[in-house]
């Protein structure tokens, strides 16, 4: 006691490290003390930079009379800039956003649920082949959809329009509209709603189910008095996070609100952050309302699926009952095939047709027979020419190396907040976590802004992409390892340490194999979500820094280069299939 | 009310689980569906209750023939009035209790105040009264076990049906609740179908056994019957018979030889059937300190390799001179614990070994269940 008395401890800085101590009870003990500080100290101050800093530059913009710039960070504050808020414009772009979110969420759910219904819980035929749908579309980024929408369904030379005029028909679909925003929305995040959903019905242990049965209940009183009840926390979580997504979602709502005069929060930001001179307070300010509806958002649904225990999934493999759809059976494959239809097969089909036309107008599908008329030699092209490759290879290059540091950083982190005492872990996590409830749209001014102060000289190197997608997948990263780290029992490690290994040596040759899979899957998530990324690259490219999806969006954006655009999406799909569907194998693989 | 099993058969992608089973549950009575898992048991009692379509045979339970595989009769189990507790409770976790409970009777459309009433009296019945509005989720084991219990009861239900209800509570709930069980069973006077794996549940909760193996009926019996005399050496195994050991006739129609060891025993009765087993209680099996007198009949020099104290009585695991080693339980006297490694004298009443074959000869099988 008397000696801790006369110096005080000295907690930050590691003593001087004598000697390990031929005491072997003294070792252990300093050791953990100073490891408290020391594994969780520099990954705060290295995770903190990456996260806080641009958030912190947004907060600030949003407070002060002038937008941080290199050698001028202003600190004059004011609340003037609220005063953007009461501008009509900004309280319809949040009635826009806040509308088409309600609605497409809906709809998603509707998609969503129903085809997790029928392939949970039915004896609905081609089983297999309607689940794969009901994926599908996640392999295609929402900004592709939306481009080949705006192909398909343009008022005036959109191809669906084309074709109803062909067959003599007076209608006209325009997906430059509400409705059409809202479908698109709907169709892209309706996987979302399909995996949550069909897992909670497919998991729910059959008993509760037959008691029903047993006791008295029909199908139909079962499916309403047990099934939906249960499944209730799965709709309501899902529906949460698409409302989320869709609030956030920039890239549709620029491809097909914008051109009909519709302003969403994200686009309003975007367009006020690109007029000249560019409104930067302004942006920031309407950043911080999109901020706070996600915050508030994110609490509901965190809330939500705290409850989620009493859905009581057990692991038991039991085989689920089976609803007989009967002569509804029909009508539901045609309901599946015309989801099938829209949000995967038209779009690409309408990708395909854009890059082998040869003239950019066509008033009529007959066109099409006039010899000539086709001619895909552009995928040839585009693949053999240099400015393709260097694209590409951005894209590649940008996104591997932010994968394979994502995922090292973060097991670093899981590895702190699950299995050590270090101090500051809980805040560890909090800061990782934040990206999530930031919009990208509002991530990609603050990194902006972060690269164009930071003194070291990454701003207009590709280097500033792959830190950008590091500080943006951070929350996806943590959540995938977490769960492997979670799911690797802690007591193989231990063991290991007991039989005589270091602490690092246990972690190397026992943790890590064992974690192989999943980290290789987290890897693979982390590469997808990384080629998919465009609103947050949007701010940070430069001429020499496009990747792909920049690229593809700026050709269809400028116009004029509709079929180099389109054959390059299609190239672009295939390449998102084979990383898609390669964390699919892997996944599979565990069991 | 009276249940009828005939030639129940059921297969899963063609390998069968239960096999031309036949089995009457009288009206009030409790039959007892033991056997390993694997055996059949619970597929015997989801086909009673609809979960489960068999491949052949019929089901009738009262006059109403609920399955029927010729006629192709089969009412859904919605309908069969058929009330189960199962292995996993299966208590709605989104209901309360008493939610719980009237669902069957407002499935029957009883009115909600009466539903209300029925279900807090039956509440009542299982002691879960004062639980009636708590949420489902936060009971312990054994209340769930009970709720389960209570819903499945206030339907009243043509037959009641219990699936493992107890095994996944700890050993001394388990037996306070299989008293109660059976109280509610014989005041209720329900007629029921219970399927464990566990003998001594068995044994308390029936009034007759019926043991199953590989989808048949092994042996039907009352409890008395079944202890005191199995069909098998398997069963008698099953049913805690420790010490069994195949064996031939020799010369002498009262004596039989081990097959695995140089050693015979005085037996009472004879070997029926060519492969047969001695099976000998532990409980009869009597070892005391190594004495000079040799010669009895069935006393056997050996040495003991095991001793556990179990409080009432001691349990050793003695290794014969030539033999077999064999499981003894004898009680507390004044020998007191004999250490490890003491020479002992091991002896066996010739009329407590039975002397049964290995598996039920199927023609015995036939003969019993029909009679």
């Amino acid at each position: 006691m008397s000696v801790t008395l006369d110096r005080p401890p000295v907690n930050n800085a590691p003593p001087p490290a004598p000697k390990p101590a031929p005491n072997p009870t003294v070792t252990p003990r300093r050791r953990m003390r100073i490891g408290r500080v020391v594994v969780s100290g520099p990954l705060l101050l290295l995770v903190g930079f990456l996260v806080l800093v641009p958030v912190g530059f947004v907060v600030l913009a949003a407070f002060s009379t002038s937008v941080p710039r290199p050698g001028n960070i202003d600190f004059a504050l004011t609340l003037e800039n609220f005063r953007t808020l009461a501008d009509p414009s900004v309280m319809k772009a949040t009635g826009n956003s806040l509308l088409i979110a309600s609605l497409a969420t809906l709809l998603a759910l509707i998609i969503g649920g129903f085809l997790a219904f029928i392939t949970a819980r039915s004896n609905v035929p081609f089983r297999a082949f309607i689940y794969a749908i009901g994926l599908m579309p996640l392999f295609l980024p929402s900004y592709v959809g939306a481009l080949a929408w705006a192909i398909l369904g343009s008022p005036s030379a959109g191809l669906l329009n084309v074709a109803l005029r062909d067959l003599g028909l007076d209608a006209v679909v325009d997906v430059y509209s509400f409705g059409g925003v809202v479908t698109v929305m709907a169709i892209f995040y309706a996987p979302y709603a399909f995996l949550m959903i069909h897992s909670a019905m497919s998991m729910m242990n059959p008993d509760l189910e037959d008691a029903a049965g047993v006791h008295g209940g029909s199908m139909a009183q079962t499916l309403k008095n047990v099934t939906f009840p249960l499944a209730l926390p799965a709709i309501l979580g899902s529906g949460l996070l698409i409302f989320i997504l869709v609030l956030e979602n920039f890239p549709v709502a620029q491809v097909l609100a914008t051109p009909a005069g519709i302003d969403t929060l994200p686009t309003y930001i975007y367009r006020v952050m690109m007029a000249t001179p560019a409104r930067g307070n302004d942006a920031a300010t309407v950043a911080i309302v999109l901020v706070g509806f996600v915050l508030l958002l994110t609490s509901l649904q965190r809330r939500y699926l705290a409850k989620r225990s009493y859905t009581t999934v057990t692991g038991k493999g039991m085989k689920a009952r089976r609803v007989d759809l009967g002569r509804a059976k029909w009508p539901a494959v045609v309901f599946a095939g015309g989801y099938f239809l829209i949000a995967v097969v038209l779009p690409l089909l309408a990708l395909l047709l854009t890059a082998g036309r040869v003239s950019p107008y066509m008033s009529s599908f007959r066109d099409l027979a006039a010899p000539g008329a086709l001619d895909f030699s552009v995928f040839g092209e585009i693949l053999s020419s240099a400015a393709f490759f260097g694209v590409a290879g951005n894209s590649i290059f940008v996104s591997v190396l932010a994968a394979a540091l994502g995922t090292a950083l973060a097991f670093a982190v899981a590895y702190v907040i699950n299995r050590t005492r270090a101090r500051g872990r809980a805040l560890l996590e909090g800061i990782s976590m934040v990206p999530l409830a930031v919009p990208h749209i509002v991530l990609g001014i603050g990194l902006l802004w972060t690269w164009l102060i930071m003194p070291i000289p990454l701003y207009g190197t590709i280097w500033v992409l792959v830190v950008a997608f590091l500080v943006v997948q951070m929350p996806q990263g943590l959540r995938s390892v977490s769960a492997s780290i979670q799911a690797t029992h802690r007591d193989l490690e231990d063991s290991a340490v007991m039989l005589g290994a270091r602490r690092a040596k246990a972690i190397t040759f026992v943790t890590l194999p064992l974690m192989k899979v999943t980290l290789a899957s987290s890897f693979l998530l982390l590469l997808m979500l990384s080629m998919r990324e465009l609103t947050v690259p949007l701010f940070l490219y430069t001429t020499d820094t496009k990747i792909l999806s920049i690229e593809i969006f700026d050709l269809f954006e400028n116009g004029g280069a509709a079929q180099e655009a389109a054959a390059m999406s299609v190239v672009y799909c295939v390449i998102m299939f084979i990383v898609s569907y390669l964390p699919q194998r892997f996944g599979n693989q565990k069991h | 009310m009276e249940v009828h099993i005939e030639d129940l058969r059921l297969a899963y992608n063609g390998v069968p689980a239960i096999r031309d089973l036949s089995l009457t549950i009288g009206d009030g009575e409790s039959i007892v569906l033991l056997g390993q898992s694997g055996c059949g048991k619970t597929s015997t009692m989801r086909c009673v209750a609809g979960l489960e379509e068999p491949t052949g045979g019929s089901i009738r339970i009262g006059e109403r023939t609920v399955f029927d595989a010729v006629a192709n009769v089969n009412v859904p189990s919605h309908k069969r009035n058929v009330g189960m507790v199962f292995q996993s409770y299966a208590v709605w976790p989104h209901k309360t209790v008493l939610e719980n409970v009237i669902f069957p009777l407002r499935m029957k459309k009883v009115g909600r105040r009466q539903a209300r009433a029925d279900g807090l009296k039956t509440l009542e019945l299982v002691g879960l009264g004062h639980l009636a509005d708590r949420g489902a989720s936060l009971l312990s084991g054994g209340q769930m076990q009970r709720g389960a219990l209570a819903r499945s009861m206030a339907m009243k239900p043509s037959v009641l049906m219990l699936d493992e209800p107890l095994s996944n509570l700890d050993a001394r709930l388990r037996d306070d609740l299989r008293v109660e069980l059976r109280r509610i069973q014989v005041e209720q006077g329900l007629t029921s179908l219970y399927v464990t794996h566990d003998q001594q549940e068995a044994l308390a909760l029936a009034d007759r056994i019926a043991i199953m193996r590989d989808g048949i009926i092994a042996q039907l019996g009352t409890p008395q019957q079944i202890y005191s005399t199995p069909a098998s050496a398997a069963i008698a195994s099953f049913l805690g018979v420790t010490n069994v050991f195949p064996v031939t006739s020799t010369h002498s129609a009262n004596r039989v030889t081990l097959i695995e060891h140089p050693l015979e025993l005085a037996v009472d009765e004879p070997i029926e059937y060519p492969e047969s087993s001695a099976c000998i209680r532990p409980d009869d099996i009597d070892v005391r300190p190594r004495e000079t007198r040799i010669g009895e009949r069935n006393r056997f020099a050996g040495e003991v390799t095991v001793a556990v104290f179990q409080g009432a009585s001691i349990r050793y695991q003695v290794k014969l001179t030539n033999g077999p080693v064999i499981d003894a339980i004898c009680p507390q006297n004044a020998h007191g614990v004999l250490a490890v490694g003491s020479s002992v004298d091991v002896s066996i009443d010739p009329s407590s070994i039975m002397v049964l074959p290995n598996e039920v000869p199927e023609v015995r099988v036939s003969e019993r269940v029909a009679a």
